[in-house]
């Protein structure tokens, strides 16, 4: 049961991307309208399996506090459904719909990751550091922040994509579909605004947790210690952005490193941790 | 400014370069800290440099309170002539300010050369101006309470056996393991572990002290005594078991700790010891790699007349043991001998620390997310109004500022001018 | 059909004999009373405008018009010239030739749309003063779907075709919206005037004028609703400007590298960009590797203009097969209505309707 929703999730985002990648060479306007709704289909029946997964496995003593984002499957089965609903409020605000054509590659990215997991797709056997409610606060923060700062990475591709065009002098139709220079700018100003006290707080929420786990409230660890070279990165850009006055090219790089760093802090950390990371269950 | 962002750079590359290359010592490195403590130094410094913050947003110096000085700083503007004298154009003014829901203060200044109009500072979002404040010395803070941590805090592990007290290096303690309880899922991995503790005060030689807790902690569920934490870390095995059951020559053998059992012939055997996590280091020297009993070894010696024959380790449910020597042996048939069972002591290891820095990391903690928030989701605008008289009647002068980008707040100002504009008009 | 079409165009007359032949809107309801008394037609459309005067007539099956036609045009103006400038086209040709018209294909800027808004005020025109009928009534509202409809399916008006136009169309990409975007003239030529008043149009925000002489900066400044200043305030107004229009005479440029890249700094990298249609260049061309400005010349825009262009030549061969089977399929519905019959005329993607001629007016 759970299987088809989440199967169905997988086929509604697919379809959302081939819509989006079709908009952007044909240029029909409702073809994007259709990939949105692929998207709120998606999402909607991802999230009804993510829900029945949980209520599967709480039905043992050590699941009491299980959430649907415990190992790899599920962990970037997590992460594409957050990007998702991060990429629907974006577009409800901004209304931008090439946006589609460079966000759904990556949710599709995350999602196909989590399906070929090299750990397996069941359900895992919590190990006893993971029982806690603080899986359910500090996990979930930490996803809507990276979710942002993906798609401040998606809008940064666009924008040097556009300031090619520009600077080129040679602007192709290819600059008519993407939206302006400035508000590509200011897009990724705005996320990137927005998403970095829910970064911080998840940073925070992860030392409250530690402090309760671990016997102190930062370590250096690995993955704690990418966290806050991800924290600096986005703060270098706020200062940048805000202090200094770099806007533009430079900035769109940093926001396109930035996703780098994140996705190391999510992922490339894991083999260097074996106490944070999924390695130090084997991911199961 | 541009310094700033130069450390943030080198604080970011020496972190990643602590991460790849564990072993060398980056984090706790005088350097290390030197470039913290510059970051919270450089963040008051800078901070210090700030201008007063005015009250209402009205000019403090006397020169600035004329219309002409106003509007300087607007990056909007408006302006509304209308027949309505000065007064009634100040009443419209003021109803329409307060139906925005602004926050407005009132103050005469000069217009032209000799004469007064009536000004308005009005404002929203106006605690969005110390969340910057508060933010930057926030950071000061977490790092005071990492400071304070660093130097007087304590951190110790106690490996207790069941059964067993240890008593702390760092305060009047003991820890008394009174219970310890693992369980494992059907897979083998371990599902919960957790450890009764008491904590008694440290008394004179060989007495108890007073009981001063008692509890059942669990990982992420620790004893919390007057800031001091008693952690469940970490278990394993100690080299110690109860019992162990050999089997040699077809026969089941319970043995005990240093315990000769015979066999046939003069020969018995004694069991010795357990090595957790045996491994063999690349000279061939055997050693245990942890206490996680991933690879358990028992030391046997087969004993005739006093006289060691043979001393091997043996692996657990392995038809394989290793000399002292390293020299690898096989126990498959024949002879066959197989160490099927053990009852393992177990230790639990709790791990007690203190750190006094910890409330003022929490609080600079609480402080930040509340500066962050207030800088980053508030948005602060403010209008200055200034009602003139005129030959016809008034001059309404409207200018507006915000914190963020103009263009952040023209619709909403062209809005609210709008509506004045149908009271005036 | 006798569906006849005569008139001259640039294709086949020079400015000063086309501008004999204009017939204005007040002028319209006259010319056509006499277009009917004169020709003996029974339907009547009169499409003028400054590239071209052309009369569209449904006149009775057998009787040539032709004659009749080209004198309403020798009585309009007297020349030489005149009679060898006109063209005619009847039945099939001239259902293809209003069609090719409407789409911008016969104008001087390939697939230009203003053409179709001629077209409708002159069969409105023509409508109000009662020379229509039911062919023309139809005819005309074909043209306009597939003016339209040319213009849908093929690239045929994508690009900006001028100077001006591109480079307000350049400035959309930049900053998106112009609104309250501040726009720098440095000269006050006519030039200038051309590229602000297209920047104009999308209502923006300042505009300052420099100029060596200020009185002329005052003048355009005026014209303009903008502000002027003498040229040595460049340094202060320069970083306050988004949008620079740069056509002074100055023999080498004024506007240095080193001066953007001090101004990028105070504007704290906001983008700046800088249409330098003078001759020689105002901006030194080094200033459009600085990060976030873009220097564009009048080559430049040029450039892109005939790229423009010819891209939408390319789309020629498209709009034409469209509208060869759009005029095909309307003679054959008209001739079945001539004879009687129902036929039917397609409307956009879905299946055709059944036509009948009173029914589309």
């Amino acid at each position: 049961m759970e299987q088809t929703f989440f199967g169905a999730a997988f086929t509604s985002y697919s379809v959302a991307m081939s819509l989006f990648f079709g908009y952007v060479i044909t240029r029909r306007e409702s073809l994007s309208r259709v990939a949105g709704y692929a998207v709120w289909t998606g999402v909607i029946t991802h999230i009804v399996s993510l829900v029945l997964r949980t209520l599967a496995a709480r039905v043992v003593e050590e699941h009491r506090f299980y959430v649907p984002w415990s190992n790899w499957f599920e962990s970037f089965s997590f992460f594409t459904l957050v990007i998702a609903i991060t990429f629907l409020i974006i577009e409800w605000r901004r209304g931008m719909p090439i946006l589609g054509a460079f966000v759904s590659p990556v949710f599709f990215a995350t999602m196909t990751t989590a399906v070929y997991s090299p750990f397996g797709t069941q359900i895992p056997l919590l190990a006893p550091a993971l029982q806690s409610y603080w899986m359910a606060i500090h996990v979930p923060v930490m996803f809507i922040s990276y979710a942002a700062f993906a798609l401040a990475f998606a809008v940064g591709l666009a924008y040097l994509i556009q300031e090619r065009q520009l600077k080129s002098k040679h602007p192709t139709s290819i600059s008519f579909r993407l939206p302006p220079l400035e508000d590509l700018d200011q897009l990724i100003y705005r996320i990137i605004r927005m998403a970095f006290p829910i970064l911080t707080l998840g940073v925070l929420l992860g030392a409250r947790w530690a402090y309760d786990a671990w016997g102190r409230y930062w370590g250096w660890d690995p993955k704690e210690t990418w966290a806050l070279i991800t924290w600096l990165i986005y703060l270098i850009y706020l200062h940048m952005r805000l202090v200094v006055g770099w806007r533009g090219r430079k900035t769109a790089y940093l926001s396109l490193l930035g996703f780098g760093v994140v996705l190391f802090t999510y992922v490339g950390v894991n083999y260097l941790s074996s106490l944070h990371g999924f390695l130090s269950n084997q991911g199961r | 400014m541009r310094f700033n962002i130069w450390l943030f750079t080198i604080i970011a590359a020496a972190s990643i370069f602590g991460t790849f290359f564990p072993k060398i010592e980056v984090y706790h490195s005088v350097w290390f800290s030197t470039l913290l403590g510059l970051m919270a130094f450089d963040v008051i410094a800078c901070k210090l440099r700030r201008g007063p913050l005015l009250i209402h947003g009205v000019p403090k110096r006397e020169e600035e309170r004329s219309v002409e000085r106003l509007f300087t700083q607007s990056r909007l503007w408006a302006s509304l002539p209308t027949r309505l004298p000065v007064e009634s154009a100040s009443e419209a003014v003021r109803l329409w300010l307060a139906s925005l829901g602004l926050r407005v203060h009132e103050e005469p200044v000069r217009a032209g050369e000799s004469g007064n109009a009536s000004a308005f500072f009005a404002a929203r979002h106006r605690i969005q101006r110390w969340g910057d404040m508060v933010l930057h010395i926030s950071i000061v803070a977490i790092l005071g309470g990492g400071l304070m941590g660093a130097l007087y805090g304590f951190d110790e592990i106690l490996p207790l056996p069941v059964g067993e007290t240890m008593r702390l290096k760092n305060r009047p303690l003991e820890v008394t393991l009174e219970d310890f309880d693992i369980q494992y899922y059907p897979s083998g991995a371990v599902s919960r572990y957790a450890s009764e503790i008491t904590v008694r005060s440290a008394g004179a030689a060989g007495q108890a002290g007073a009981e001063l807790a008692r509890k059942r902690i669990v990982v992420n569920d620790p004893l919390d005594i007057d800031r001091i934490r008693f952690y469940q870390a970490s278990w394993g095995m100690t080299p110690l078991f109860h019992s162990a059951i050999l089997r040699i020559g077809g026969r089941d053998i319970a043995v005990r700790p240093g315990e000769e059992v015979p066999l046939a012939g003069g020969l018995s055997v004694r069991a010795n010891r357990i090595a957790p996590t045996f491994e063999l280091t690349p000279d061939g020297r055997m050693r245990s790699a942890d206490h996680e009993g991933r690879n358990p070894a028992l030391q046997i010696d087969f004993v005739e007349n006093g006289q060691v024959k043979a001393a091997v380790w043996l692996m657990l449910n392995r038809p394989e043991a290793y000399r002292i020597n390293g020299e690898r042996v096989s126990t498959a048939p024949p002879p066959p001998f197989l160490w099927v069972a053990v009852d393992p002591i177990l230790f639990s290891g709790v791990q007690v620390g203190y750190d006094p820095g910890a409330p003022l990391f929490w609080l600079g903690a609480i402080c930040l997310m509340a500066g962050l928030c207030s800088h980053f989701y508030l948005h602060q605008r403010r209008l200055r109004v200034a009602v003139v008289a005129t030959a016809n009647g008034s001059d309404v002068l409207i200018g507006g500022w915000n914190s963020r980008t103009p263009s952040e707040f023209e619709n909403e100002f062209e809005a609210w001018v709008e509506r004045l504009r149908r009271q005036v008009a | 059909m006798s569906l006849v079409i005569v008139g001259l165009s640039h294709r086949t007359a020079p400015i000063d004999l086309r501008e004999h032949l204009a017939i204005t809107a007040p002028q319209m309801g006259e010319a056509l009373g006499r277009l009917v008394k004169v020709a003996g037609a029974r339907e009547a459309v009169l499409l003028s405008t400054c590239n071209r005067t052309e009369v569209y007539v449904r006149g009775d099956p057998g009787t040539s018009h032709e004659a009749s036609l080209r004198a309403f045009f020798g009585d309009l103006y007297k020349h030489p010239g005149l009679m060898s400038a006109l063209y005619q086209h009847e039945g099939a040709a001239a259902v293809r030739h209003l069609f090719r018209v409407a789409a911008g294909l016969d104008s001087m800027v390939i697939g230009e749309t203003e053409i179709l808004g001629q077209v409708k005020s002159a069969y409105q025109l023509a409508h109000t003063h009662g020379s229509t009928g039911k062919i023309t009534n139809v005819l005309f509202q074909r043209a306009l779907f597939v003016g339209k409809q040319v213009r849908t399916r093929t690239n045929i008006s994508e690009g900006s075709s001028s100077v001006g136009s591109v480079a307000v169309t350049l400035a959309e990409r930049i900053f998106g919206s112009l609104h309250n975007r501040h726009v720098l003239l440095l000269g006050a030529g006519e030039m200038a005037e051309v590229t602000a008043r297209h920047l104009l149009s999308q209502k923006t925000g300042q505009i300052v004028i420099l100029n060596r002489t200020v009185e002329k900066a005052q003048a355009l400044a005026t014209m303009l609703n903008g502000r002027a200043a003498p040229l040595d305030a460049l340094h202060d107004e320069l970083p306050r400007a988004d949008v620079v229009i740069c056509s002074t005479s100055a023999e080498s440029p004024i506007v240095t590298a080193e001066l953007v890249q001090k101004v990028m700094k105070v504007r704290r990298g906001k983008s700046l960009y800088f249409v330098d249609i003078a001759v020689p260049r105002n901006v030194e061309p080094s200033a459009h590797d600085i990060d976030n400005v873009y220097l564009y010349n009048i080559d430049d825009l040029q450039r892109i203009v005939d790229e423009n262009m010819a891209r939408r030549r390319a789309e020629i061969e498209d709009a034409e097969g469209l509208i060869d089977g759009l005029s095909g399929e309307f003679h054959q519905w008209v001739t079945a209505a001539l004879e009687g019959r129902t036929a039917a005329l397609k409307h956009g993607l879905g299946a055709p309707e059944q036509g009948d001629p009173s029914r589309e007016s």
